[in-house]
């Protein structure tokens, strides 16, 4: 997947959150004797969504816009720790929060070639033990419980 | 290299032992009538800071030092009071999980077809305390009682704006009273909402809008400053912090009687013993002096009710309001 | 006069060492709590209330206060070390102070903080103390109109803060403002773009907005690039050098003063402050264009606006009882509790309570300088600390301080969703900040017109009232300030970038 073009994906999104706006402002009345209701602002907004965003895509595609430097391909790395954390929220409410958060902690620190896995595991572990005794256990925030506790 | 392995291995001994401690006093047997055997969650619907908040911290603190088990008060807010309040509706009903009830969370079900929940479906336990609400107006504005001002919106409604705490809030109905007994239509006199009693009591103060109906405590230090003229008090008795002020009954308008009102609920299907225990513990509480001296300087009253009082008092205070929200239209 | 003499008696009961020690320790916690993004001095001391109250009136106020301050302070030390602001008051001062840090003047930038926040602080203490009431009467005139009127001058700086393309900066305010209407609407209470979700039905919360958008997707971005460190290299020097304090001096001193009068007004929050003393400092500058590129003089402007914003939101608490932001309704709380009732008479009645609270803020200002001058050396090495460890303690931190604001795993969902939507952004080169603002504006901004229009039943001409219209023209000129240094700067661009390079 490669990103044509910046201001024209940017373009398209800003018409599409603009359509949504629109959308929902249908569902509410706009002007009650010259009040402004609550569709008043989805309205407003919505509508300079799509003129904004049609002014990005209509510069984005007139003006060629060059494709933005080498960082074009698919950054990897990000994709896995996107994963990673979508995993980990997960993981939060199963097997309560030191547990996910060693997780986390070590599979970031392994996002990074530098360290193995037992400095990995280490880390996080030492990482995630700190947070838990300082908030969980000193403040006592309610932080997420594993399912069997 | 292996010394890595080894403080790993070390750390997972430390998770383990770290993990088991972590659900508290981890209680291996099922549920039995022994109850509380750990920690509680009573949830409050709102931010931090508000009479709901306040009274369920209090409660706790004595209650977890009788029962020897530690209970959180842990705030969810949003959606006014709905999402909090839904959390405990679909929480198990094991007692670890409990509602501070605010009037608020009754008073959605009644506003809004939207309410994720029904207002019968909490298990009621106790009611602990009320406020009363103030009907202030404008410093600037020549009334000096609530008859004055009620004649004055008879003979022209459009000219005076009432300022509300929220869409739902207690105030709208202490209002929608007033107005019914004095036969104006509620419709009449338009209902401006702000964000909470603080912004609301500055907008009268400031000759925003002329009158409000709010929580007494919220309003008493304007009154005494002399920012706010106050008309009357939604209960039977005079405010401790404003005794210049008349209550309504004396003002001649009985049925301006809407109060805030704070008490605990639980889950449905909440088990007898339960209940049981939260509202003999409650009742032990709210005799204690020093907690109702605490409620009392909040400008509020302790009143006790027991589960069966309760339950007929949030059904009253619900049909009420039902009634109230779809005739003056405030139903969405 | 009578007041100097009470605030001189309020110092040496401030001064003693029960005191002193407990405002000690409340800085601290403060400074602890803001460290944690989301995790706000609101909360805290709500929790702490039961905890504090066996102590006498005074001395558990004078450690509320002391958090509340340590607070906003501790908010801009992540802001400024790992961009994770710690609320949306630090948000501004992450725009430049983290641009600082990963040009090695991480230290700079945190002393310019604590030595701006002091000046504020003290400053705007002495106008708590001596402008009091007749200030609470006049911020009383603030009404709806006005209100709407301050928002729309916010949201200029939408302009001004747009970076290269105009139409991104737009996109990204107008999504800003989209966001803020989810949830309930807050006049009439029913759902808006909730699609059904109950959870929804809260609303999108700015933590996990500002969390993801600023500390989650730099995280992102650096974990593609393989950053070893915020900073590689040598620290260039630890604390602001004299140049710098002398560059800063005239945005110190204006920050303060609009910071204070914008920190009285009902619903004014000291984020809002921050964004106009930073932006008010942006035109003022002769070179405005360093400014989100790391200029000292932005971090200045915006943390002392919020200091004193803090500070002056102090007055209509103390002398009407009206708390301007949830932080403040919390310490009404407090003082309700001890029987205390703000208001003149607590200047009256209680005045061996008031003015030793008034003298212990001014000393916790001292001690938060003092106690953290000395720390910015250790801070600042953090920017130094391997990132692959540091940036998962930051997930950490970032994930318990989502958590925690509203108990909700649905809140944490939010911040990565907003981490991926800023990585996005920054491949994207969309700014991030515009967002951010007008976010924070949405509600305030909706809600005041609504209730302007319906208090004037339709008609436009109540915003002709005096002050209304004064600040629709001050925002109106900063409109037009803005585009014409855009254009300014664009025609510079284009000077010193020849060769068809797109200017946006």
């Amino acid at each position: 997947m490669v990103v044509r073009s910046e201001a024209v994906t940017a373009g398209f999104i800003g018409i599409a959150l603009g359509v949504v706006s629109l959308a929902q402002a249908r569902d509410f009345p706009i002007f009650v004797r010259g009040v402004p209701q609550e569709g008043f602002m989805p309205l407003l907004i919505g509508g300079a969504l799509v003129i904004v965003g049609t002014g990005l895509l209509a510069g984005g595609l007139l003006r060629g816009q060059k494709t933005p430097g080498p960082a074009v391909a698919v950054p990897r790395r990000t994709l896995y720790l996107v994963s990673l954390v979508v995993v980990y929220v997960f993981l939060l409410e199963i097997v309560g929060f030191f547990l996910s958060t060693w997780i986390l902690c070590t599979g970031t620190i392994k996002a990074w070639r530098r360290y193995g896995w037992p400095a990995a595991l280490l880390y996080g572990g030492s990482l995630s033990l700190l947070l838990h005794l300082c908030f969980s256990s000193w403040m006592k925030m309610p932080l997420p419980r594993p399912f069997w506790a | 290299m292996k010394l890595q392995i080894a403080a790993g291995v070390l750390l997972v001994a430390i998770l383990l032992a770290v993990t088991a401690g972590c659900g508290g006093t981890a209680s291996k047997e099922p549920e039995s009538p022994k109850y509380p055997t750990k920690p509680i969650d009573l949830i409050v619907a709102f931010p931090p800071g508000g009479s709901s908040d306040m009274t369920a911290r209090l409660l706790a603190e004595r209650l977890s030092k009788e029962w020897g088990v530690p209970i959180n008060v842990v705030n969810k807010p949003g959606g006014g009071g709905t999402v909090g309040t839904l959390d405990v509706v679909q929480a198990d009903p094991d007692g670890y999980t409990m509602l501070t009830h605010s009037i608020t969370c009754t008073l959605a079900a009644a506003t809004s077809t939207q309410c994720p929940y029904k207002w019968d479906q909490m298990t009621p336990v106790s009611l602990v305390m009320a406020n009363a609400l103030v009907l202030t107006i404008s410093p600037d504005l020549p009334y000096s009682s609530v008859a004055e001002l009620l004649d004055a919106i008879k003979k022209d409604p459009s000219k005076f704006k009432a300022g509300v705490g929220s869409a739902g809030a207690p105030a709208v109905f202490g209002l929608v009273k007033l107005f019914d007994a004095a036969g104006i239509d509620p419709k009449s006199v338009e209902m401006i909402v702000f964000q909470g009693g603080a912004p609301t009591l500055a907008a009268v103060a400031g000759g925003h809008v002329q009158l409000a109906s709010q929580n007494l405590p919220e309003a008493v230090s304007l009154i005494n400053a002399g920012k706010l003229k106050a008309l009357a008090v939604t209960t039977d008795t005079r405010g401790k912090s404003v005794p210049n002020v008349p209550t309504a009954k004396e003002a001649g308008f009985p049925a301006y009687d809407q109060l805030g009102w704070n008490g605990i609920s639980g889950p449905p299907g909440l088990p007898e013993y339960v209940v049981k225990k939260w509202a003999e513990g409650i009742e032990k509480v709210t005799q204690d002096p020093s907690f109702v001296q605490k409620i009392e300087s909040m400008d509020a009253v302790v009143i006790y009710k027991g589960p069966a009082d309760f339950e007929k008092f949030v059904e009253q205070e619900y049909k009420t309001a039902l009634d109230i929200a779809e005739r003056v239209g405030i139903r969405k | 006069m009578e007041a100097l003499s009470h605030l001189w008696h309020g110092f040496s009961v401030a001064l003693s060492p029960i005191n002193l020690m407990y405002c000690a320790i409340g800085s601290l916690v403060g400074t602890l709590v803001g460290v944690l993004p989301g995790l706000g001095s609101t909360a805290t001391i709500a929790i702490l209330l039961p905890v504090l109250s066996g102590l006498p009136p005074a001395t558990a106020i004078i450690a509320l206060a002391g958090i509340y301050y340590g607070a906003m302070y501790g908010g801009s030390t992540t802001a400024i070390l790992i961009n994770t602001p710690g609320e949306a008051a630090s948000v501004i001062t992450a725009a430049d102070g983290y641009a600082m840090a990963r040009q090695g003047r991480a230290g700079p930038a945190l002393g310019m903080a604590a030595v701006s926040s002091f000046v504020a602080g003290t400053l705007s203490l002495f106008g708590l103390v001596l402008l009091a009431p007749p200030l609470a009467d006049a911020a009383l005139e603030f009404g709806p109109a006005e209100r709407f009127a301050l928002m729309v001058l916010g949201l200029s700086m939408v302009i001004s803060l747009a970076g290269k393309s105009l139409l991104k900066g737009l996109l990204s305010g107008l999504a800003g403002l989209l966001v803020g209407m989810v949830g309930l609407d807050p006049m009439t209470g029913v759902p808006r773009f909730t699609l059904g979700s109950p959870t929804l039905l809260g609303g999108i919360d700015f933590i996990s907005v500002i969390v993801g958008l600023f500390a989650i997707a730099e995280i992102f971005v650096n974990v593609q690039e393989q950053t070893r460190r915020v900073y590689e290299g040598k620290l260039k020097g630890l604390l602001p050098t004299r140049k710098d304090l002398r560059d800063c001096a005239g945005a110190m001193g204006r920050s303060t003063i609009v910071g204070f009068l914008l920190g009285l007004l009902p619903g004014v929050t000291p984020a809002v402050a921050s964004f106009l003393g930073y932006d008010m400092e942006k035109k003022f500058a002769r070179d405005p264009s360093r400014f989100g590129r790391g200029a000292i003089e932005g971090v200045a402007a915006a943390e002392g606006a919020n200091n004193s914003a803090t500070s002056g939101g102090l007055v209509p608490l103390f002398t009407l009882g009206i708390p301007t932001t949830p932080a403040l309704a919390v310490l009404l709380g407090g003082l309700m509790i001890y029987g205390l009732q703000p208001g003149p008479l607590l200047f009256e009645q209680h005045a061996d309570f008031v003015w030793p609270v008034i003298a212990s803020m001014y000393v916790g200002n001292v001690m938060l300088l003092i106690l953290n001058l000395p720390l910015v050396g250790l801070w600042a090495k953090l920017t130094q600390v391997p990132y692959p460890i540091l940036s998962a303690g930051i997930l950490g931190v970032c994930v318990i301080g989502t958590y925690g604001v509203r108990n909700n795993v649905f809140d944490v969902w939010m911040m990565v969703a907003f981490g991926v939507v800023g990585f996005l952004m920054k491949r994207w080169d969309v700014p991030a900040v515009p967002l951010v603002i007008a976010l924070v504006l949405s509600e305030p901004l909706e809600t005041s017109l609504r209730q302007a229009l319906k208090i004037s039943g339709g008609s436009l001409m109540i915003f002709t009232r005096p002050l209304s219209l004064a600040i629709l023209l001050l925002a109106l000129a900063s409109f037009g300030v803005s585009l014409y240094s855009r254009a300014k700067e664009g025609r510079l661009a284009v000077a010193i970038e020849a060769g068809g390079e797109d200017v946006g």
